[in-house]
This record gives structure tokens, C-alpha cells and sequence, in this order.
């Protein structure tokens, strides 16, 4: 309901004019949320607190450019995602060889059949008292994977989203998908193993 | 047929949600028929429901923090 107003004429003229109230309202509606995301996405929480505080100087400094035709929410994240593209690039390109691969192909034989069939963790590691140990595996993926698994998991976006905010191709987001996701499997398997 | 090794892949990728109705039922017939396949899938989906499920939200202080900066900033550019 309070997000119709954003894009406003009024609403933006006050912004334009730097309104005290009016940006506050913005940072109470939408910082929440980037900060969230930052961390959901595996940045640390001085990094995602650093990275939302930009992503609004940025749009103090934009605001003028800003004439109210798509969703002020679209063109907030359209800046954090940016900042999220250009600190994965910075800090890891996607390589072509991750280990993972070889610990998955080495659960099957020649023929694709399990020879190492996934133990049975459910009970384990998905309890509600497992949070602490699943946030532990989490930790182990690295960034643009984790960021592609938050996206679709936590924010449950549709492919296309994800490929047009991270800047990757559809082929892409499904090696990350599939990395993050058994990366965080087996270490799951392990920790739940010991546990039991 | 597929192979448990292709529909570990198709699972953890996403690609079966886009797969043909034909390819669809065989990566169903596939998951009805192999308990360890059955097992990989149950646990990706409890996964996503557990990690979904949790409360995602951010300490009261870092908010402020952030919203302190920004404000300061916000004043300081006028």
C-alpha cells in the first residue's frame, strides 16, 4: 500500500528536495530489506551495511534521473544489484573447475548409478534446532553461489530475474545452483553424521 | 531412461522445472522407481523449505546504524 505512493509525483518531489521524512520513510521501508539481502547473499554484515548505505547515497545523488516510470522498489534493487555484480566480479569470477564437481561425479560409477548414495539426513540436519549447523555449511559456499541459491530460495525468483540481476547466463545460474546446492549437501551430510 | 547421475544434475541445476512434459515423466518415473534419487530430491526440497522458513531478519542496531549514515549523508549533500 505505502509502496504506490513511492513513485508518486509528490512523493518524488519531496525526495528531489531532500525531505527529511520522505527519505526516512524510504530507508524504514526498503533498508530492511537490503540489508537482509546482503547478508542472505553471504556478505558480512559490515559489508551488506556498507553495500545498502551506497546503494542509497546512490540514489539520493540519482534521484533527479528517477521520473517515477517504473517502480521505485525496481530501480532501488536495480542499483543494489549492480553494487551485488560488481563485488562478486571483484572478489571471484566463476571458475570453470570447483571441487564439488568431483565430489558429486565421484558418488556415481562408470554407468551414472549411485555408488555413494546419499545418507539419510533428514532428521538430522532439517529439525528446526539445525539452523546453527545448516548456517555452518552455508558459510562454506562461496559468493556468486551462495547469492544465486539466496535469490532463489530465500527471495524465490524466477530464472530470468536472477540471470538479468547477477549479470549471467541461464547455463550459469544452474552450475551455481547445483554447486551451492550439493556443496551445502555434503557438508550437511558430514556435520550430520557426526551428530548422530 | 535417465541415469542417477543426469537427475542429480537436473534436480540440483533447476533444469527439470523446465524440462519437456516427455522428459518431465521420465524424471518422474525415474524418482518413483530409485530411492536414492528419490532420498537427493527429498532432501534439496527440505532444504529450500528450511532455509526459506527462517527468520531472515537484521539486528535493530545495524539498521540504525545504516539509517544514521544514510540521514547524515542525505544532510550533508543538500
Amino acid at each position: 500500500m505505502r509502496e504506490a505512493n513511492f513513485s508518486d509525483p509528490e512523493f518524488l518531489e519531496r525526495l528531489r528536495k531532500r525531505d527529511e521524512a520522505a527519505w526516512e520513510t524510504m530507508v524504514e521501508v526498503y533498508l530492511p530489506h537490503l540489508l537482509r539481502a546482503g547478508r542472505g547473499m553471504g556478505f558480512s554484515p559490515d559489508e551488506s551495511r556498507e553495500m545498502a548505505q551506497s546503494v542509497f547515497v546512490a540514489l539520493i545523488e540519482g534521484i533527479a534521473r528517477f521520473e517515477g516510470r517504473s517502480h521505485m522498489r525496481t530501480f532501488l534493487f536495480g542499483i543494489f544489484y549492480n553494487k551485488v555484480s560488481e563485488h562478486l566480479r571483484a572478489r571471484q569470477r566463476a571458475a570453470d573447475n570447483d571441487p564439488i564437481d568431483e565430489v558429486v561425479e565421484s558418488r556415481f560409477d562408470a554407468s551414472g548409478n549411485w555408488r555413494q548414495p546419499p545418507l539419510d539426513i533428514e532428521k538430522a540436519v532439517f529439525a528446526r534446532e539445525a539452523r546453527e549447523m545448516v548456517q555452518e555449511c552455508l558459510e562454506t559456499v562461496p559468493h556468486s553461489q551462495r547469492a544465486a541459491f539466496y535469490l532463489r530460495e530465500v527471495e524465490e525468483m524466477e530464472t530470468a530475474e536472477i540471470c538479468k540481476k547477477m549479470a549471467i547466463s541461464a547455463t550459469n545460474l544452474g552450475v551455481l545452483l547445483f554447486r551451492a546446492r550439493n556443496r551445502l549437501r555434503e557438508c550437511l551430510e558430514k556435520k550430520g553424521l557426526k551428530g548422530s | 531412461m535417465y541415469r542417477c547421475s543426469e537427475l542429480v544434475r537436473l534436480i540440483s541445476s533447476d533444469e527439470y522445472l523446465t524440462a519437456k512434459p516427455l522428459e518431465k515423466l521420465g524424471i518422474r518415473l525415474h524418482l518413483a522407481m530409485c530411492r536414492f534419487c528419490a532420498r537427493y530430491f527429498r532432501q534439496l526440497r527440505g532444504l529450500s523449505a528450511t532455509v526459506r522458513g527462517w527468520d531472515h531478519s537484521v539486528p535493530a542496531s545495524e539498521f540504525e546504524a545504516a539509517k544514521t549514515y544514510i540521514l547524515r549523508q542525505l544532510s550533508q549533500k543538500s
